[in-house]
């Protein structure tokens, strides 16, 4: 519900949309995957903010506030759909295999596919450590997780994207001196 | 350092710059500078951290998107205050069908008024005028009995108020002698209520500088309760039926 307080106000939410909705909807499509799927997260998110907008003590917090609802409301649905498709990283391992020497831009589509495949516990610290540049304690609170955890989370998630996104120059390739997938 | 330990602490080098304590790092950093494997693990982590970076940031906004934000979070706006409004709305409803419900009953139990019972009783107090007089009296368990009967077609109302000079209410009634433009207050007063043992009974009067007099009359059958008469005009006799001195 909107306060009519002064944070609470109209002139409240809408700088907050203002500055926010970009960097909002990119998380929620990494998230989710999905464009539309996206915009209804980010609108479901304002609206919330708009909401309990009196709770925003320090709006210097705003961006990790916001992004924290729209996670919130990204796992309520998911929670609803249980169907989604995801690898298991008990094989993957912690540590970089051997790299290739050089590398191209990623492919932001094929990147999505492999955030795609990561649990979400562990796509959103990957997300948030590459999307929103945050330290490991950030996310560990963003996430309300230990930061041993997240760091080991983290580990794993590079892990696999390592794999989906590059071809290491010690495997097995079709095109001879191809090094990398999707690179 | 081992290549083991350097490979681990690089793969948790934050994009931030090194989130590793200051003494792994600088233990990293000189493991690299004497190991090219390391230093390409390295080299890698970082290049490949940049170019997911970048990559994970390149997601199109839809031009649009803004407006659509807008309108949607003015919609939910809306949407709270009808909700307000509807809530706020239903309870002073409610409120209102609670009052309308305890004034409907207290109509529905309010006991209903004869008309026939109504003149029936003003008969009865025109046929024997003491009856109103009664009327007041009866809380006070006192029954009209003067031993000088006073001429009650001069009654005008009784009723209860404040003795003169005192709080304690007590029964009273007015009687109006029009002809001879006078007029008297008979208070009727337990001993209980106050103690009048000291004034005068049976006529005695005591005029006061504008004309009032005061009479005490004596009831026949209680000695605790006496009629207390303040009046104006020629005599105490103005306000009694004729012949009744006693």
């Amino acid at each position: 519900m909107p306060s009519m307080g002064a944070t609470g106000s109209r002139r409240g939410i809408v700088p907050l949309v203002e500055q926010h909705y970009q960097s909002l909807y990119r998380y929620a499509y990494r998230l989710s995957g999905a464009a539309a799927d996206a915009e209804d997260l980010t609108q479901e998110a304002f609206c919330k903010a708009q909401a309990q907008l009196t709770t925003l003590r320090d709006p210097e917090r705003s961006r990790p506030w916001l992004f924290a609802i729209l996670r919130n409301a990204y796992l309520h649905r998911a929670r609803s759909d249980r169907a989604h498709k995801q690898v298991s990283l008990e094989m993957v391992g912690d540590l970089p295999a051997q790299p290739s020497a050089e590398m191209l831009d990623v492919d932001p589509e094929q990147l999505q596919g492999a955030l795609n495949d990561l649990p979400e516990g562990f796509r959103t610290p990957v997300i948030l450590f590459y999307f929103e540049d945050m330290s490991y304690r950030d996310i560990a609170e963003q996430m309300n997780l230990p930061i041993g955890t997240v760091m080991s989370r983290l580990a794993r998630a590079k892990s696999h994207l390592r794999e989906r996104l590059v071809l290491v120059a010690d495997r097995p390739s079709g095109s001879g001196g191809e090094v990398t997938r999707g690179l | 350092m081992d290549c083991n330990t350097a490979r681990m602490l690089a793969a948790f080098f934050g994009r931030q710059g090194s989130e590793l304590a200051p003494e792994d790092a600088a233990e990293l950093n000189a493991h690299v500078a004497g190991c090219p494997t390391c230093a390409a693990a390295l080299r890698f982590e970082r290049v490949f951290d940049d170019r997911v970076g970048k990559a994970m940031l390149a997601v199109p906004v839809p031009t649009d998107l803004k407006a659509r934000l807008f309108d949607g979070v003015a919609a939910a706006r809306g949407a709270w205050y009808r909700q307000k409004f509807y809530t706020v709305a239903g309870l002073a409803a409610t409120i209102l069908i609670a009052i309308g419900g305890v004034i409907a009953y207290q109509i529905e139990k309010a006991p209903e008024l004869n008309l026939s019972a109504i003149v029936a009783a003003e008969d009865e107090d025109a046929e024997n005028p003491a009856t109103p007089i009664n009327r007041t009296l009866s809380p006070y368990g006192i029954r009209y009995s003067p031993e000088r009967s006073f001429d009650l077609r001069q009654l005008v109302t009784p009723g209860e108020k404040p003795f003169p000079g005192q709080s304690r209410k007590v029964p009273f009634f007015l009687l109006m002698n029009v002809p001879k433009n006078a007029q008297a207050t008979v208070y009727v007063v337990r001993d209980t209520d106050f103690n009048w043992k000291s004034l005068p009974l049976d006529g005695s009067s005591a005029l006061s500088k504008y004309g009032f007099q005061l009479a005490v009359v004596a009831d026949k059958h209680r000695a605790d309760v006496v009629y207390i008469v303040v009046f104006t005009g020629a005599g105490l006799e103005l306000f009694l039926e004729n012949g009744s001195s006693a």
